[in-house]
């Protein structure tokens, strides 16, 4: 039963559904409150897009603003988008690219494998330079 | 002379050359899908970063046990081995930072900052 389900089209799809779930995460706290902030009737309240370590230690992790600058992409405020995270847009940029690769994934082009390695290179480099610029921004205040 | 290159014709010409496959690539790719997860919002999480990038780690290195004999390209199941490191050493890092930021009096120097910008604007 599982193997029947763990087909790479299957995969493909549960891959654009999770990456249209992060888009609409942005969304939905956009209309709610034009911010990062979502209210959740299942969850507590404003669970959803606040920072654990900011919340509970007052600090920032590499991840923080990443909500609020998918938000400013949104409204194409670019200089906004890279304010509140530095790489904000470029992992915008990686969503969009695992998109398209799951999507040549469902229909089978001749492209997906070469769309895949695009996104792992393109996907490491990106978590790499995330790294990077977070150490800079909170060790050295650069 | 001869007979040691007849040998040597004979046995290369009946192995046939097949391409060598990586043993359970899935893991691979597996690993490098949790390293990335574990870094981008998985570091914004607390645990569940921590959980990926063991998680990461773990397929990694079944990977590489499977393919331990074999000459293959390990390079996305290393990559993912990285990143979930990276992970798990950012995520202990934060928590560490912020316990030690706790238990010194800064978060609740930190809590009547905001209640006093949070009066103030008031």
């Amino acid at each position: 039963m599982i193997k029947k389900l763990c087909t790479f089209r299957n995969l493909h799809i549960l891959g654009v559904l999770l990456i249209l779930g992060v888009f609409a995460v942005a969304a939905i706290a956009y209309i709610q409150h034009g911010t990062a902030f979502i209210d959740l009737i299942v969850l507590e309240p404003r669970a959803i897009g606040k920072c654990f370590y900011r919340e509970n230690f007052g600090i920032s992790c590499p991840s923080c603003g990443l909500t609020r600058s998918f938000i400013s992409i949104g409204k194409f405020n670019f200089s906004d988008a890279f304010g509140y995270n530095r790489i904000g847009p470029f992992i915008y940029l990686l969503f969009i690219l695992a998109l398209i690769f799951n999507v040549f994934g469902i229909f089978k082009s001749r492209y997906t494998r070469l769309m895949g390695k695009l996104v792992a290179v393109y996907g490491v480099a990106v978590c790499i330079i995330l790294v990077i610029s977070w150490v800079l921004d909170y060790f050295f205040g650069v | 002379m001869n007979e040691f290159n007849d040998q040597n014709v004979e046995v290369y010409g009946e192995v046939a050359v097949e391409p060598i496959l990586p043993q359970k690539k899935g893991f691979a790719i597996a690993s490098l899908v949790l390293g990335i997860t574990a870094i981008v919002p998985g570091c914004c999480c607390s645990y569940i970063g921590i959980i990926l990038g063991i998680l990461a780690i773990v397929f990694a290195i079944l990977f590489m046990n499977a393919n331990k004999d074999i000459v293959v390209s390990k390079g996305m199941a290393i990559a993912g081995l990285i990143l979930g490191v990276v992970a798990v050493i950012i995520c202990t890092v934060l928590l560490i930072i912020g316990f030690s930021s706790m238990s010194s009096g800064g978060y609740q120097d930190m809590i009547d900052q905001i209640t006093n910008s949070i009066e103030s604007a008031n």
